[in-house]
């Protein structure tokens, strides 16, 4: 009797799972209106639609979900507060939610056009900023905006200058330093946690003095250390310019405004922002939930206050956005995201380079960046290629590395044939031989699938300061980079060496270049020995911080659209990147100038000038290899209208729903 | 006059194994009557216990087959009942009770339960009353305190105890014939005298016909009338208990007879035991089964089976030889 | 039987202490600076931002002060407010998981048990009752297709399965889609005209009364469930076929038949209660260890569950989530494991509990 009853269980379970398949797969009539057009064009288009299971290859031609943006990809944000986020995802949340006093003209990283503001004025000297502040705007809670909510929101952004976040760039336009912490200890030399009460309203003081809302005049005053030529690149960044409703913020327990216990609410954990996970912003769209490893909804403005042809630049959007609903859902594995492209249930999904070929029968429409776009098939892939990113892969040299207590990185840490010393990479001579003796174009053609350009040094291409209509000095010369290793001090050419390079395990792009260029050191000499070692990411960060790895193939993404965002991190002895090459001072010092130099003038040619001698220096000198900037791609519904490529954008596809649309 | 209630004739069973075709049984025959009991006696894997289970059709049918015979139970033969006519006459007509109690009886259902099964299969009876009757059965043989004993199981039994309840349950529904397949081997010798005297006592009171198999002249030799014994899948000599044990005229009774140790035996005296082993037969037997081993051999043995032959009244035996001189007969 | 139950929970404490104390240790062979990595994103940008966030998460005091401070709680310097500690009923928060690591074990169970409930009464009615099947006309045709199909599912790596069922039945059919509901489900579900009671979709819909959602829910879970059981289907099956086989040599069969019994009752009644007490315990377990999630089928099928959160957790070096996990993991276990020893206990009367 018993096994009887499970076994009929059991089979009325299988029974309906089979019975519910059969159910329509597709959305109840109650949506709203715009279903019915869209499944008529979709009919002129593919009649084989309307019985998508009998054909094997057929394309899911139907649109669901016509008033949602299904955006699949793997990856969360950390967390929704914009000063606390120093990532794309949670930024790229961040640019639908909140606005600043400025957003990217359409696709054009260089020119600006006025959100929160309705203008501004810069005094002669460049570092004064003057914005007026629009009126008229709400908050998605219901306050309204006025000047002192933006000089609040920046206030408390700098206030908050959370450990490892972006603020080291916003302070070091206000006040020449990379921390809060630094700007309150001065001169003193006492650790943060011994100041005083007094240091510390000091230090809040000269924060708010930093940036200063003027009510009645309806403006906001930025008063930057020196003259800033990139500070509207970096006001598109949240962590800076994302402004909240003061009162709301404060009645929600965050900082009150006040200096009197400001460091309450300094450096605090991911998690206890009040930002965390709750948002209030004035964009045109409002948060609806966040399910950490699900998915992030996003909701229309329905009170949103741009009005209806008034558009944010000509021909662009404006009013109510049009797409209604967004969804930006985690989904780790590729062969799933690949599968809901298929089946018509995603817009976007994140292909990473390695499975892009496995997409390409399926390009329906390719467009180029400017947006020029060629039917290819009747494929569902509405695919934007050749997309360069504002992204650059070096490998770097540690000039003084640490051999003590052993370095199976370096080998012996002798120059004896089975290692390397610790100031290897100091003569010039055997880093400009690694330069040459890289496959510039095998990476490009096998790691990045020929999706890549070799760099030129630090600065990427179409930035002010590259070199236009020059090569880069390396290639591919197995003769120059013996000839490189016979010129250095030490008898490297008859000794040989040994040492390892490092790549974070499951990057395979980073792994390729590494073999890439053990390839063509062990070819040229066979005493040269390169090891490449896959680890975790945990353990490629303790060798880096000990000083261990003689070479680091890392990457940058550029916070904001300027040269200086790019010489700094790679040369500058306190960039990101610069403070462990460990160049000796001389050398240090001379690059140093250079870079401060470039940040320092206004004149643009002027700064053309240093910044296209700071990148051949770069190449001469060679602290690095210069290795690629990636060209990337990104695939869309067919159905999804409206999109252009901003390289500057957190996330290319996602960052500005407002501006795109969903229809045939 | 003695009533024929079981009448074989001719049965014949095989295996079909990896090794080859089992013989196991090879032209059996034999009859029960109403009331009596009758003693098979053989080594292992002479075919005694295949005998009975094929008589009452419970050889798992591949391997086994019932190649030939028939057994006429009540003018009926069995062997060409069907199933669901057999299973009214397994457990209600005729019994069986087997070997060891410890693994016989079903270890995670009630004795109770176990008791009641037969009855309320074969009788119209209701639940309470089958209980009600189980109870008199355990009482019958001799378990104290059976009312609360029913909802006991097996392993809270001693092995004896449940010897006796496997009598319990095959005597449930008063069958005719009660086959009882070596039930006291695995006893103790002390434990094996009560259960004795238990059946004896059982077949007094309800008058049912026993087949018992055993190995073990000793015990059989207090309780039946008749005796068979068996060698090589065949009967090889049948006579009344006190004719066999004075006068067996087989070889193999023989030997069986002088193996036994005896408690007026000579002390140091040497047990005789039999040479070889018995066989398996991968064909039916063309010599006698017995000739590899018997010191009365003679040629003719070894060149045709002996037939069962009357030598004395209901005495019959299966061999060329006379042992009283040594030659052919 | 009730002393025994009390006992083995007596025990439970000790074994959760024991087993974190072992994670603890197995985390004092990382450095300080390697447990960091958690709370960077990428190579840090400040010069001594590594050492500032070992100091701030205490990452190099001695593990045994760690321990400590994750069993009673930490006092925060600035606003004075004790937070964490198990002992106080905080597993802390989760930074993989993005909320408390309490809440994350609140919000993805459901899911976890929607999908292993569902996938056990299938799994374990089908093997069983195909065991029993199998046992009963050994060496005959169904058996050895059952045996085939046992090898079959046995042996495919749950991946490739998991990833060819998603492709046809998903993509190509658009049958059975991942995750746990539709989109249009979902909205209904997360907004106020849709009553929550145990999380779990397919039952809720039904108390909500909404039969379509029940449907959807129903029609997302096919795949994993075929996925994930498979593996444990083949498993139980030859469990099953092997304890049949076993107890039909039994001699009490034999009495069974020997009382006239019909064969499907002598099977029914008299194999099968022998043979499923080996089946309960390994049934048990496996339906147990459903319950610590299946990190493959979630990341297959996009699945919400425990599995992949442990996986993350681990792989993210979360210390606090995968405590946090550990000590849910060894509650269901050893819970399970009593369980399942007394309805062992319950089944075989020969077994006696003290």
């Amino acid at each position: 009797m018993r096994s009887k009853l499970l076994f009929a269980f059991s089979l009325l379970i299988v029974a309906s799972m089979v019975l519910s398949a059969c159910a329509p797969a597709s959305t109840p009539v109650a949506d709203d209106a715009e279903a019915p057009a869209a499944e008529e064009t979709v009919a002129e288009e593919a009649p084989a639609a309307e019985e998508p299971a009998e054909e094997a290859s057929a394309p899911a031609l139907d649109m669901k979900n016509p008033d949602t943006y299904v955006f699949v990809t793997f990856g969360e944000p950390q967390t929704l507060d914009p000063a606390w986020t120093y990532e794309t995802t949670g930024a790229a949340q961040q640019n639908n939610i909140y606005e600043g006093m400025v957003w990217f003209n359409r696709e054009d990283t260089g020119s600006f056009v006025p959100v929160l503001s309705t203008g501004w004025e810069i005094n002669e000297t460049g570092d004064i900023w003057t914005f007026d502040i629009r009126e008229g705007v709400t908050f998605h809670e219901g306050g309204t905006l006025e000047p002192h909510d933006v000089a609040y929101s920046v206030q408390r952004a700098l206030l908050q200058d959370r450990l490892d976040g972006p603020h080291w760039m916003t302070l070091e336009a206000f006040f020449g330093l990379y921390s809060v912490e630094d700007l309150a200890i001065g001169d003193s030399e006492k650790e943060f946690s011994d100041l005083s009460d007094a240091e510390l309203v000091a230090a809040c003081e000269k924060v708010k003095s930093a940036v200063v809302a003027d009510d009645e005049a309806g403006t906001v005053t930025y008063n930057l250390a020196t003259a800033t030529p990139w500070f509207l690149a970096m006001l598109t960044n949240n962590f800076l310019a994302a402004t909240y409703d003061m009162e709301w913020m404060v009645e929600q327990g965050a900082w009150d405004g006040s200096c009197d216990n400001w460091v309450q609410w300094h450096d605090p954990e991911q998690e206890n922002t009040v930002l965390f996970n709750v948002a209030n912003g004035t964009g045109p769209y409002i948060l609806d939930h966040w399910t950490p490893g699900e998915e992030i909804a996003l909701v229309a403005n329905e009170n949103y206050w741009r009005a209806e042809g008034d558009p944010i630049w000509e021909g662009g959007p404006s009013g109510i956005a049009s797409i209604k609903n967004v969804v930006w859902k985690i989904v780790d594995e590729w062969g799933t995201r690949q599968a809901m492209f298929e089946a018509g249930d995603a817009d976007f999904i994140a292909v990473p380079s390695q499975y892009r070929p496995q997409l390409e029968p399926d390009y329906g429409v390719i467009c180029d960046e400017a947006g020029n776009c060629e039917d290819a098939s009747d494929g569902y892939i509405q695919a934007w290629t050749d997309l360069p990113s504002l992204a650059m892969t070096p490998a770097q040299f540690n000039q003084s590395i640490n051999v003590e207590g052993g370095n199976p990185f370096a080998g012996s840490g002798e120059l004896d044939g089975n290692g390397i010393p610790a100031e290897f990479f100091r003569d010039v001579h055997i880093r400009r031989a690694f330069s040459y003796c890289f496959d510039y174009e095998a990476m490009i053609s096998d790691a990045l699938n020929g999706e890549g350009i070799q760099s030129q040094g630090p600065i990427i291409a179409g930035m002010l300061g590259y070199r236009e209509g020059e090569d880069p000095i390396y290639s591919y010369d197995p003769a120059k980079c013996e000839e490189e290793f016979k010129l250095a001090d030490s008898d490297v050419w008859e000794t040989g060496f040994y040492l390892q390079i490092a790549y974070n395990t499951g990057n395979d792009t980073r792994r390729l270049s590494s073999e890439i260029l053990k390839a063509g050191l062990e070819a040229v000499n066979p005493n040269f020995s390169v090891q490449v070692v896959g680890m975790p990411f945990a353990v490629l960060l303790n060798a880096r911080r000990a000083g261990k790895l003689p070479i680091y193939v890392g990457g940058w993404l550029e916070d904001f659209h300027d040269p200086h965002n790019w010489a700094h991190p790679f040369l500058h002895s306190q960039g990101a990147y610069g403070r462990v090459v460990n160049m000796e001072e001389g050398l240090a010092a001379e690059f140093d100038a250079l870079v401060e130099e470039g940040a320092a003038l206004t004149d643009t040619e002027e700064r053309r000038a240093v910044y296209e001698e700071i990148q051949l220096k770069a190449q001469e000198d060679a602290p690095m290899i210069w290795l690629y900037q990636p060209v990337g791609r990104r695939h869309f519904q067919h159905w999804i209208k409206d999109y252009y490529y901003n390289p500057a954008y957190p996330n290319a596809a996602y960052s500005y729903i407002y501006a795109l649309s969903k229809g045939e | 006059m003695q009533k024929k209630i079981l009448d074989v004739k001719g049965l014949e069973t095989r295996f079909r194994t990896d090794e080859g075709v089992v013989h196991a049984i090879n032209g059996v025959s034999f009859e029960v009557n109403e009331g009596e009991t009758v003693g098979i006696v053989g080594e292992s894997g002479c075919g005694k216990s295949v005998t009975m289970l094929s008589v009452l059709r419970l050889i798992p049918m591949p391997p086994g087959v019932i190649s030939a015979g028939s057994a006429e139970f009540y003018e009926q033969d069995l062997l060409k009942l069907s199933e669901k006519e057999m299973q009214s006459v397994r457990g209600a007509q005729i019994a069986m009770i087997f070997q060891d109690p410890m693994t016989s009886l079903n270890p995670v259902l009630t004795i109770g339960k176990q008791l009641t099964e037969p009855m309320l299969l074969h009788l119209s009876i209701s639940e309470e009353e089958a209980d009600r009757r189980a109870v008199e059965l355990l009482e019958m043989v001799g378990i104290s305190e059976a009312e609360g004993r029913l909802k006991d199981y097996p392993h809270q039994f001693s092995g004896g105890m449940r010897q006796r309840v496997m009598i319990a349950m095959a005597l449930s529904c008063n069958p005719k014939v009660l086959i009882a397949d070596e039930p006291t081997t695995a006893l103790d010798v002390t434990i094996q005298a009560q259960f004795v005297d238990l059946v004896k006592r059982l077949q007094a009171d309800l008058g049912m016909a026993i087949i018992w198999i055993t190995h073990d002249l000793g015990v059989i030799a207090g309780l039946a009338q008749r005796m068979m014994v068996m060698y090589g899948g065949l009967f090889i000599e049948e006579a009344d208990v006190k004719e066999l044990y004075a006068n067996p005229q087989h070889p193999y009774t023989v030997g069986l007879l002088g193996s036994l140790p005896r408690l007026d035996g000579k002390h140091a005296e040497r047990l005789v035991s039999i040479d070889g082993l018995p066989p398996v037969l991968y064909a039916p037997p063309t010599s006698c089964p017995f000739a590899p081993r018997c010191e009365f051999v003679v040629e003719k043995c070894l060149e045709e089976n002996p037939a069962l032959e009357e030598v004395a009244p209901n005495h019959k035996v299966a061999c060329w030889v006379d042992i009283a001189t040594g030659r052919m007969k | 039987m009730l002393t025994y139950i009390i006992r083995r929970l007596f025990i439970l404490p000790l074994i959760l202490i024991g087993v974190t104390m072992l994670v603890f240790a197995m985390l004092s062979m990382l450095t300080p600076y390697e447990r960091a990595s958690l709370y960077v994103s990428d190579i840090p940008k400040r010069q001594g931002a590594i050492e500032d966030i070992v100091k701030k998460y205490g990452l190099d005091d001695p593990i045994h002060i760690q321990y400590w401070r994750w069993m009673v709680g930490q006092k925060d310097e600035v606003t004075g407010e004790i937070d964490g500690g198990i002992l106080r009923g905080d597993m802390g928060f989760s930074t993989v998981g993005h909320m408390p690591v309490a809440e994350v074990i609140k919000h993805r169970l459901p899911a976890t048990a929607e999908l292993a409930l569902l996938s056990a009464i299938p799994l374990i009615g089908l093997s069983v009752w195909m065991g029993i099947k199998s046992a009963v006309h050994h060496n005959k045709l169904p058996d050895q297709i059952l045996r085939v199909l046992a090898i079959i599912g046995w042996s495919v790596p749950t991946f490739v399965l998991g990833l060819l069922l998603l492709m046809f039945f998903y993509a190509k059919l658009d049958w059975f889609p991942p995750e746990r509901l539709s989109l249009w489900a979902s909205q209904i579900v997360q907004s106020g005209e849709f009553t929550r009671y145990t999380q779990m979709n397919t039952i809720d819909s039904l108390l909500n009364l909404r039969f379509d959602i029940f449907l959807d829910a129903l029609r997302h879970l096919v795949l994993p469930v075929i996925t994930l059981s498979i593996i444990s289907w083949a498993f139980l099956l030859r469990v099953t076929r092997s304890s049949m086989l076993d107890t039909l040599r039994q001699d009490y069969m034999t009495t069974a038949r020997a009382k006239g019994l019909n064969e499907r009752r002598v099977i029914k009644g008299h194999a099968v209660p022998n043979a499923l007490i080996p089946v309960i315990t390994v049934g048990g377990m496996t339906l147990i260890g459903l319950f610590n999630g299946v990190v493959i089928t979630e990341t297959i099928f996009n699945y919400p569950g425990l599995g992949k959160f442990m996986a993350a957790s681990a792989a993210m070096l979360d210390v606090v989530s995968v405590l946090g996990m550990t000590l849910f993991s060894s509650f269901v276990l050893v819970f399970g494991n009593l369980i399942v020893d007394v309805l062992y206990g319950i089944v075989d009367p020969r077994i006696r509990l003290d």
